[in-house]
């Protein structure tokens, strides 16, 4: 079905062919999205999706087709969206400077509020956060993912779950 | 943090990502420490709202993103062929596009107009299915089928409108590709058509669940 399309546009795309990389792109650019978005806020996301997309292009020659198209380009989007997490954090410090600019319609939306928090966690929370509870990463693929060890990710789960706390104070249990 | 010896693997547990022994440990605690029962009650919450929130529909791709993708590997250099490689396309994806175009000459809403019953979405029509395109068309207006309880008569009859337009262009690309195969353009503006044929299926599928 969708992943025997996946393998054959991938196949195409590979040999140059742009319309088998605009289905590819039809096919998974919702899910790219929504990480990048998790990941960097909504001012930033749909460049990093761009930027997921442009390198899966130059990339796709590296795709054997053993794990689902969609895999790899997930884990291929976690790679290079975290890194730009990394440079938008260096760039801008810490907290949630990254959003003072966002306003209107977007500050009003209904996840707003968690997505500016996920982006004031400190430092190397927020990815394992989002890749685990979010994303459904387990802590050993996370491990793998961000070169760091199966404790560590463990650890900055619960100091980034800790630190989203004010998130559901007042919710009755 | 002495009186409180598990605090920092509350998240362990909760995800049931402790030792049976430590979890029995850990428990004992629980027990008689209501601060840790608050904290691990909050921290469930915290897990929650983000499972929650990764289940919220998310903004769809558009044609002017994708445009904008094409766009910047068109200006680092790297090599667009797009129709030599097409023909290709036609050989290698023919047992995905031939298997779904068995059949599928003609793809209604409904299961068949005697079905129809007043304020549901009416029939559409598109063209022969001949691209996952025309597979992911059908995936949503069967989804969309599903829901079609939560649309109201007039935004299905708009929604209905909205397809048929755009099938209407679909098919005269589809003619226009057939009469010129080489031309890009007509390729390129065929993707947009179906593109937004599944935009439009998209949207309306979000908005029957919101």
């Amino acid at each position: 079905m969708s992943a025997e399309h996946d393998r054959a546009d991938a196949a195409l795309a590979a040999a140059g062919d742009a319309e088998a990389f605009g289905r590819l792109y039809w096919r998974h650019a919702a899910r790219v999205k929504a990480l990048a978005r998790r990941l960097l806020g909504p001012a930033d996301a749909d460049d990093g999706a761009q930027e997921v997309f442009v390198r899966a292009w130059s990339r796709l020659g590296q795709f054997r087709g053993e794990a689902a198209f969609g895999t790899w380009l997930h884990r291929l989007a976690v790679n290079v969206l975290v890194r730009q997490l990394h440079r938008q954090r260096r760039h801008a410090g810490e907290g949630d400077q990254a959003l003072e600019h966002v306003a209107g319609p977007e500050a009003r939306r209904p996840d707003a509020d968690l997505e500016r928090a996920l982006r004031s966690l400190p430092e190397g929370l927020c990815e394992v956060v989002v890749l685990h509870d979010m994303e459904g990463y387990t802590h050993e693929e996370i491990a793998e993912l961000l070169g760091i060890g199966v404790s560590a990710s463990k650890m900055r789960l619960h100091r980034g779950r800790t630190a989203l706390r004010p998130l559901v104070e007042g919710m009755r249990e | 943090m002495t009186d409180h010896p598990w605090a920092d693997r509350l998240s362990e547990y909760l995800d049931g990502d402790l030792a049976v022994d430590e979890a029995a440990l850990l428990e004992r605690h629980l027990a008689v420490c209501a601060e840790c029962r608050r904290a691990l009650g909050e921290l469930e919450r915290v897990r929650d709202r983000l499972r929650a929130d990764s289940i919220v529909p998310a903004d769809q791709p558009s044609q002017a993103e994708l445009a904008a993708v094409q766009g910047r590997i068109a200006g680092e250099g790297v090599p667009l062929r797009a129709r030599r490689a097409a023909r290709g396309r036609w050989l290698v994806g023919g047992v995905v596009g031939m298997a779904m175009a068995a059949g599928v000459a003609a793809i209604v809403l409904m299961a068949g107009e005697g079905n129809r019953a007043p304020g549901i979405l009416p029939p559409v029509r598109v063209a022969a299915a001949s691209s996952p395109y025309d597979e992911a068309s059908r995936e949503l207006e069967a989804e969309l089928r599903r829901n079609r309880a939560q649309l109201g008569p007039e935004s299905a009859e708009a929604l209905a409108r909205t397809l048929a337009g755009i099938d209407r262009a679909i098919a005269e690309a589809q003619r226009a590709r057939a009469a010129d195969p080489g031309n890009d353009f007509v390729a390129r503006h065929l993707d947009r058509l179906r593109g937004e044929r599944i935009s439009t299926l998209r949207d309306a599928l979000a908005a029957v669940r919101s």
